[in-house]
């Protein structure tokens, strides 16, 4: 994992993101392979592949967004 | 001798032709000494301001002079706080096309007003412009605060007009961010309130749905109403 990669820690019904906590409302939309929106109660957040989740890195959206729901 | 304080005043300001001579005795007799009132007032003058003149030497305001003592009002409830012209977007996927930093700006009980025309240049498919914020010039991890009307075909030339308020708690106000409309007033889905990031980096993005179509941002206009 990158040091400049922006990293999300998962929690209960959301994520924490530059140690703000964000909860979800609702079903991602996905754009392409990389590119989804997260809908959240801190606004819709722009998430793609180049980001990681709890370390981990992922070269498709889908597999992101299934580490990023998955509590 | 006569003393210069012996002198008969002269009742009127010294003129620039005016003469002053003075005879100073020599060992050959006196040698006479003159000088001008021009030469007088430009002594006199060196290193001082120039008399101001509205409109000469000083400017105006809207065609008001800035001469006179008092305050002037300049009104600060408006000011245009970003530009963004002719920009050009490629490629598929959503692009970030422009960014402005836009934190010094950020104040209480205020509204921000970004004003988007963009047209199709190369078109076959949708082309969807979008606005975000963030605490960096990059779209990842970005806030969406508003979608824009897409517009599809060649040469179709769109404008949009996208409000957000911010409030004494540093939060911003976005109507339905995620519905693309021309007409935003008529939301039907719910907006979002966001934390405004710190530092708030507004953010222009755009998403062509066929990677090889072209789309232009003509101008935008970020306007603080505060």
């Amino acid at each position: 994992m990158s040091l400049n990669m922006l990293n999300l820690i998962t929690i209960n019904g959301g994520f924490i993101m530059r140690e703000s906590e964000y909860y979800f409302e609702g079903e991602a939309e996905i754009f392409d392979e990389t590119q989804a929106h997260v809908p959240t109660d801190n606004g819709v957040i722009f998430c793609d592949t180049s980001m990681s989740v709890n370390e981990k890195t992922f070269e498709n959206i889908n597999d992101f967004l299934n580490e990023l729901y998955e509590q | 001798m006569i003393k210069i304080s012996e002198l008969t005043p002269k009742s009127a300001p010294l003129a620039d032709t005016d003469l002053l001579e003075i005879a100073e005795e020599t060992m050959s007799g006196f040698e006479s000494k003159s000088i001008t009132g021009h030469e007088i007032l430009a002594t006199a003058r060196t290193g001082m301001q120039t008399e101001l003149v509205s409109g000469t030497n000083i400017k105006t305001i809207n065609g008001g002079s800035l001469l006179g003592s008092g305050d002037l009002s300049v009104n600060t409830g408006v000011s245009l706080i970003a530009k963004k012209t002719m920009v050009t977007h490629t490629g598929s996927g959503i692009v970030l096309i422009a960014s402005e930093d836009i934190s010094s700006h950020i104040v209480a009980n205020s509204m921000i007003q970004v004003t988007e025309m963009y047209r199709k240049t190369v078109a076959t498919q949708n082309y969807t412009p979008r606005l975000y914020v963030n605490t960096s010039a990059t779209l990842t991890g970005a806030t969406l605060i508003a979608t824009l009307g897409s517009i599809a075909s060649l040469n179709l030339i769109n404008d949009n007009i996208a409000n957000f308020a911010i409030d004494a708690s540093g939060n911003l106000y976005a109507p339905s961010p995620t519905l693309a409309s021309n007409t935003r007033y008529l939301n039907t889905l719910a907006g979002s309130v966001i934390t405004i990031p710190s530092p708030c980096f507004l953010i222009w993005a755009g998403q062509l749905t066929n990677g090889t179509d072209t789309a232009v941002m003509l101008n935008s206009n970020v306007i603080k109403y505060a």
